[in-house]
């Protein structure tokens, strides 16, 4: 039953901060690049670019040029003037079907470099896609890209497949906000998914704020120059380029960058409540700008990460976060909340067992103590006959890609083969069938 | 039994057209290679799965009895791309996959392994009971509640969720827009799998014995286990605290029940014994007198102070004891005595009347050894003083001469 053969799928997960693309049987993602889409404002469709990735350019009308979307790391990672970026995934879906196919693109043909018409397609997707989006994505699947078969299966059943488990309750802690749901029996249960929009966009811009309120201002990587100071050797001096030319949203994108580095490598979820004002004289960490300013973190460290915890830190230390956050439209609740919530939506013969088998995985996760602390707090309030156990990977990697992983498991098992959508079946019944086929 | 047939005049020779065949099980068989245990796991919802594992196994029972055919015979082997059918597809889709070929001198190439893909036979499915127009219209009994397309919704999800109601609720988009809980949907569903068991089995009694009929769905006792649950799971930390408590104390008297309801060792009623007391030791102490007795057995003659009973007791044993004439070995004897005759050890409640009858025993336990010593001098004088009445080989061989009897 879980003998697996390999007919060389390619599974891709666009998620809410990185996109993920790599073949079905192996460990890790390939490919791994932001979720992000960019265009360039000044009039480049009339401009001819010997760009290898253009060959499908869309023949732009008279009136109106349409804009052309690239990602990856080779247009977003240099001074790019005139050049706006934009999230794919917003307020808890995509936001445009061209926006995916870029992002489709660049992983197919610059990083693995294969041609779709010879490997079936596993696609991990929201755990709230509506159908009619669904049935974009497959239209333009199967009638553009030609792919020979395709699935798309929901995010917390393959992060589920990937931990070994059936059943369990989802939480997946990710940039965009958090997601519960419940999964039985490989099947994800609609009615118990729940949302809040605290993730780590909205942690890395509260560091933001709290970096701006001690007065540091935070530079994008190229708004200056460090070069060997002529004067002292050994020492480097740093040259202000400024940020002349560059879209709001592409400095923003970069100090986001710099400010989520800070959360992931010096953030702590505190093992009880945290009080900023009652620490105020924790000893603090230093930490180095890019630009070579170092800084000293104090309460932050700990203050920020405990918003998951506290949501009414947004509304004290952290007012104004929300707006600028590209986080999803759904209320700000406590990580412990929105679990209890999606609990008590489920029906009551299984809730025992969801609260037994609490999965934690996406990239919030990855704070150290963010496991214990919640298995902790969650028994306490939890019901007295059930037990409490959260489990998460122990491998960092794991805990980021577990969805990416679980395709990757699911694509290659031998019983899995009879279950792909293929392009024959799209053509006699129509984008329709997936629901039947992936429910 | 013969008889009977005699009787009705039936023949003798057993009636075979009685005899219907019973259809054999299929026993799985073990494969040679696995082990009995490893066997005995698998049921028959686990087929032994893909070829390459029975392949294995045959490859390494072969190996073992040097029956392989040699490699030249079979051929080199490569594995391959190659495209292969699955059988559980409907489409005819192809997709490849690595499989092993087998290479001879002729440099032909063909698969090794040749059938079936191994887990097509893994698609199974649970029965859902579906009814056609005719058992719509005269067996299934009409519900106010239910419409056919309603019905035939609910028999579509079943088919497709493979009958697990907790998504099939959970999925569940009435076309009438009507809310249902899962004990309504499981009530729907499993009244019409009665219906039309019953009806295509011809009638109830020959389905008797089958879940389904036997133990019909109660949908109202569904909802009130939920209930009970829900509740069960609501229960506050302070709540469950109180009923531990409870419990706990509940308990605690259940035990003392039990403990009182051991029939204690009662120790003798004070008037089931009769203690051997002298007749001249008084009943009452003397108004005045101690009610101690001394080593003489009379009332001791204390200085006022408090005295333990059993403290003094034993004082008084151990003068007697010290009294003795002949030493250790004389008191041993006394020891070895009184562990014979009377009880184990010291009277274990010190009573005035236990008291003064220890000490009277051991008074006359003391006499009774110095008079066997007396008598023993002086059956040895007699018997140095020269043999009495006659000697002669039997006299007196340790034995008392008759006059000396009482």
């Amino acid at each position: 039953m879980y003998g697996g053969d390999e007919t060389n799928g390619i599974v891709l997960d666009c998620g809410s901060s990185t996109t993920r693309a790599g073949y079905a049987g192996e460990d890790t993602p390939e490919a791994l690049f932001p979720s992000v889409t960019g265009f360039s404002t000044v009039g480049s469709d009339q401009i001819q670019r010997q760009d290898s990735s253009n060959k499908r350019q869309k023949t732009s009308s008279a009136v109106e040029p349409s804009r052309k979307l690239k990602t990856g790391s080779a247009v977003l990672d240099f001074r790019h003037e005139n050049f706006e970026v934009e999230p794919v995934f917003k307020h808890g879906n995509y936001t445009s079907i061209e926006a995916v196919e870029a992002l489709w693109e660049h992983a197919w043909r610059d990083r693995l470099r294969v041609n779709i018409e010879e490997h079936p397609v596993m696609m991990a997707e929201p755990n709230f896609h509506p159908k009619v989006a669904r049935e974009q994505l497959l239209e333009v699947l199967f009638e553009t890209h030609k792919a020979p078969a395709a699935f798309m299966a929901k995010n917390a059943v393959l992060a589920s497949y990937a931990m070994g488990r059936q059943t369990s309750l989802m939480v997946d802690a990710g940039h965009d906000g958090t997601v519960v749901a419940a999964v039985h029996d490989g099947y994800v249960l609609k009615h118990s998914i729940t949302q809040s929009c605290i993730g780590g966009a909205a942690l890395s811009q509260c560091m933001l704020k709290s970096l701006e309120a001690k007065g540091i201002s935070v530079k994008p990587r190229f708004a200056f120059r460090r070069e060997d100071s002529k004067t002292s050797p050994g020492q480097f001096e740093v040259q202000d380029i400024g940020l002349k030319g560059l879209t709001d949203s592409f400095c923003n994108f970069h100090v986001e960058q710099v400010a989520a580095d800070i959360k992931e490598s010096i953030g702590r979820v505190s093992d009880l409540a945290f009080n900023a004002s009652e620490n105020a004289n924790i000893p603090t960490v230093s930490y180095e700008l890019p630009d070579g300013n170092e800084i000293q973190v104090g309460p932050e460290r700990f203050n920020v990460p405990e918003v998951l915890f506290q949501p009414a830190l947004l509304q004290s230390t952290f007012a104004g976060v929300l707006d600028s956050a590209a986080a999803n439209g759904a209320p700000a609740a406590s990580i412990l909340d929105v679990i209890q919530d999606s609990i008590s939506r489920s029906d009551v013969d299984v809730r025992r067992e969801l609260y037994n088998s609490i999965l934690l995985t996406g990239g919030c996760s990855l704070f150290a103590t963010l496991r214990d602390r919640l298995e902790r707090e969650l028994g306490d309030v939890a019901p007295q006959t059930a037990k409490v156990k959260v489990t998460s990977p122990a491998n960092g990697t794991e805990r980021r890609f577990a969805v990416w992983i679980g395709g990757s498991i699911l694509a290659s098992l031998g019983s899995f083969q009879q279950m792909w959508m293929s392009k024959k079946e799209y053509e006699e019944h129509g984008a329709a069938l997936m629901h039947r086929k992936a429910p | 039994m013969s008889d009977v047939k005699d009787i009705l005049g039936m023949s003798r020779a057993p009636d075979r057209s009685e005899v219907q065949p019973k259809p054999k099980e299929q026993k799985a068989k073990r494969p040679e290679g696995m082990s009995r245990e490893a066997f005995a796991l698998l049921d028959g919802s686990h087929p032994i799965a893909p070829s390459s594992f029975v392949a294995d196994l045959a490859k390494k029972q072969a190996g073992l009895k040097e029956k392989r055919t040699p490699a030249e015979k079979r051929g080199q082997v490569v594995w391959e791309m190659r495209p292969f059918k699955n059988e559980a597809r409907q489409d005819g889709l192809e997709l490849r996959h690595w499989a092993k070929c087998l290479k001879d001198n002729a440099g032909r190439v063909r698969l090794a392994e040749d059938g079936e893909y191994p887990f097509a036979r893994l698609d199974c499915k649970p029965m859902v009971y579906r009814h056609d127009d005719e058992e719509w219209d005269n067996v299934i009994v009409k519900d106010a509640d239910w419409t056919r397309e309603e019905t035939e919704y609910l028999l579509d999800l079943c088919d497709q969720f493979h009958l697990r109601f907790l998504i099939i609720a959970d999925r569940y988009e009435a076309p009438a827009g009507k809310t249902r809980s899962m004990e309504d949907l499981k009530a729907r569903y499993y009244t019409i799998a009665r219906q039309l068991l019953i009806a295509r089995e011809g009638g109830p009694e020959q389905v008797a014995h089958q879940t389904i009929v036997k133990y019909p769905f109660n949908a109202d006792a569904e909802r009130a286990r939920k209930r009970a649950v829900e509740a069960l799971l609501a229960r506050s930390a302070g709540q469950e605290a109180a009923d531990q408590a409870t419990l706990e104390a509940a308990r605690g008297i259940e035990n003392t029940r039990r403990a009182a309801a051991i029939p204690r060792k009662q120790p003798p009623a004070a008037d089931t014994v009769e203690l051997a007391t002298p007749v001249d030791l008084p009943e009452q102490p003397l108004p005045g007198a101690s009610s101690l007795l001394g080593a003489d057995l009379k009332p001791a003659q204390l200085k006022p102070g408090v005295f333990s009973r059993a403290a003094h007791m034993r004082e008084v044993a151990r003068q007697q004891l010290a009294n003795v004439p002949g030493g250790a070995r004389a008191q041993k004897q006394v020891d070895t005595l009184l562990a014979e005759l009377g009880p184990k050890g010291e009277p274990v409640c010190a009573t005035q009347a236990t008291c003064a009858a220890y000490l009277a025993l051991r008074a006359d336990i003391v006499q009774m050894l110095e008079l066997r010593k007396r008598l023993q001098h002086r059956q040895a004088a007699e018997a140095s003083q020269g043999g009495s009445e006659g000697r002669g080989r039997r006299a007196h061989k340790g034995k008392v001469p008759a006059r000396y009897d009482a």
